[in-house]
């Protein structure tokens, strides 16, 4: 298992000069699904992406296991780890089978035909995503939902150990979405795999979390548990909210309720309370 | 729409067109084979001027096809045809400054200066578009093509007026002044090409995607795109060398391949190949025998029919997915 942690030493990652992101030493659990959680614009997306070794580092360096990202062939990589961008794109004309057989690209040699592996690997990447009706349509006539699962079922085919989702619960409506993070706990129940994704809703990533990182203008504010990290001075303190902590009625994760943002409104009702 | 590509469709088209282009496109010369005195200036005839030409057609055609189709998957934009980005224009410039200067250079060594030509031009052009979306590259592409075009014309106005016939032949696009020697250089450098970018072709598959997917695919989109580049401005530098600028096919056959086939780049190289083929020795053909005994260039008659056939193509295929 350990053979799939992720880890940074003295990570330095910016944009022109600038370091956006500096953190001397962190990991990221191998077999664990870890959420990336902080304000819009704090550095979760380039973070992943130079886990992912798609930002070049300004200093430090990043092991997937014992592998160093940056010594790894893309290919050698691409067998290890999959990512899925924010907002992937591909020609309307192709279809959703031929997508997810771009996802055995890193194993199939050049000029053969796909293997009878290869094959089993999309069609069991469809089945799980459950779009095995839609093989043969072409992505131009797939509704969002269905498009954002067809790219799921892509990088599941790459059959890698390590999957990072950037925010891959956007343009899916609410029950999509929990089917989504379903099939991301069975991911990492059934084949153990290690899942880092961004999620901007906090009650899933508590649901659904082993390890939270909690992101604030590029920094690392907390991380660990949800049950252990989470607290509303926490996230008041990242995200500007303030906010109430129950314990979830059905599961045994917290349950964030989002109070106003005024402190004022928030005094308000305590007087009420009181009178 | 989809038509499997076997064999026997292939052969069906290729063979009949290719006995129309060695009996100068009508039937009537046939009983001439059977005159025996007749037939051994018929054989000559074919072997010696017929065949090097439809060859030597056929080769370009391949060969623009399949740089309109490296140039249309690399950039993501179905605009893209050496012709309209300046690659035929820059290798066009090269050719027409080396007959110029140099009038005594053997012929094989055109490619060559077509290649360095096509190379610089692209270079140039890739150089300026780093960074940008794929349509700044064609907008750029339209302007370096016409700014070519011009010092072309330029170069015309002051050349002298001998040479000057053997440049504007060259350059309306076509085959009438094949001879062995085109035979050979083209025939040399697409039997390098064409099986090369076949090759390649068949490892384009991750850049129809957005580049943050196809890189972490393991794809060396940095190595597959320069490669194709390269590719793509050598096979249309082959081209111009053999045949001059000849305009149109490298749109029109990657657009016939994707009507008609799978638009996967894999799946789309031997139809690219095959319907650039076809196009430019059916447009000889016409331009050979229609008004004869004027021969219409290749390139002229395949903007002529070309052109017509791509627009209804593209409202076609609008009201389809309209």
């Amino acid at each position: 298992m350990n053979n799939h942690t992720i880890r940074a030493t003295d990570l330095k990652v910016g944009y022109r000069g600038t370091p956006l992101i500096e953190e001397a030493l962190f990991t990221i659990p191998a077999g664990c699904i870890t959420v990336l959680l902080g304000a819009n614009g704090c550095g979760k997306s380039t973070l992943l992406k130079s886990l992912a070794g798609l930002h070049p580092l300004q200093g430090g360096q990043v092991w997937i296991g014992d592998w160093q990202q940056s010594a790894t062939s893309a290919r050698q990589m691409a067998r290890r780890l999959a990512f899925l961008p924010q907002h992937p794109t591909a020609p309307d004309t192709l279809t959703v089978e031929e997508l997810v057989m771009m996802g055995r690209y890193p194993h199939r040699r050049a000029l053969l035909p796909p293997s009878t592996k290869d094959r089993t690997a999309v069609a069991e990447a469809l089945k799980q995503t459950k779009i095995q009706d839609l093989a043969k349509r072409s992505i131009g006539a797939l509704s969002g939902g269905q498009r954002q699962r067809a790219w799921l079922a892509m990088v599941l085919a790459q059959e890698t150990d390590i999957l990072m989702l950037d925010e891959p619960t956007s343009y899916l409506d609410l029950s999509h979405q929990y089917d989504l993070l379903n099939l991301i706990r069975q991911l990492n129940l059934d084949h153990g795999k290690t899942l880092v994704l961004v999620l901007h809703d906090l009650n899933q990533a508590f649901e659904f979390a082993d390890h939270l990182i909690y992101m604030k203008k590029g920094k690392i504010m907390a991380q660990g548990s949800p049950t252990e990290t989470v607290t509303p001075a926490l996230i008041e303190d990242i995200f500007d909210l303030s906010c109430d902590i129950l314990p979830h009625p059905q599961a045994s994760c917290p349950l964030l309720i989002p109070l106003a943002n005024r402190h004022g409104m928030l005094r308000s009702v305590t007087k009420l309370e009181t009178v | 729409m989809s038509i499997r590509l076997t064999p026997t469709f292939c052969l069906g088209l290729l063979l009949p067109i290719l006995a129309l282009c060695m009996l100068n496109g009508s039937i009537d010369t046939l009983p001439l084979f059977m005159e025996q005195q007749q037939r051994q200036l018929m054989m000559q005839i074919i072997t010696e001027l017929r065949l090097p030409r439809v060859i030597v057609a056929a080769l370009v055609g391949a060969g623009l096809g399949m740089a309109g189709l490296l140039l249309q998957t690399l950039s993501g934009n179905r605009l893209a045809d050496p012709s309209i980005i300046g690659v035929n224009q820059g290798a066009a410039l090269a050719v027409v400054l080396g007959i110029l200067i140099m009038p005594e250079m053997p012929p094989q060594w055109l490619p060559l200066l077509g290649v360095a030509g096509g190379l610089t031009s692209v270079i140039a052009l890739w150089r300026l578009c780093r960074g940008t979306p794929p349509i700044a590259l064609i907008l750029m592409g339209v302007g370096l093509s016409s700014l070519l075009g011009a010092l072309i014309g330029c170069l015309l106005i002051l050349s002298e007026t001998q040479q000057l016939a053997m440049v504007m032949t060259w350059l309306s696009g076509s085959f009438a002044s094949t001879n062995h020697s085109t035979l050979v250089s083209t025939l040399v450098w697409s039997s390098v090409l064409l099986p090369a970018s076949w090759l390649l072709c068949q490892r384009l598959g991750p850049l129809l995607l957005d580049p943050l997917s196809s890189r972490m695919l393991g794809a060396r989109t940095g190595a597959i795109e320069g490669l194709c580049l390269l590719m793509a401005c050598a096979l249309g530098a082959v081209a111009v060398a053999a045949s001059g600028t000849l305009g149109f096919v490298g749109l029109l056959a990657p657009h016939l391949a994707r009507l008609l086939h799978p638009p996967h780049p894999e799946r789309l190289a031997l139809p690219v190949l095959i319907y650039g083929a076809l196009l430019t020795m059916l447009a000889d053909l016409l331009g050979r025998s229609l008004f004869a005994p004027v021969q219409l260039p290749a390139g002229l008659m395949l903007a002529m029919l070309g052109v017509p056939v791509f627009i209804l193509l593209l409202l076609w295929q609008q009201r389809i997915r309209g």
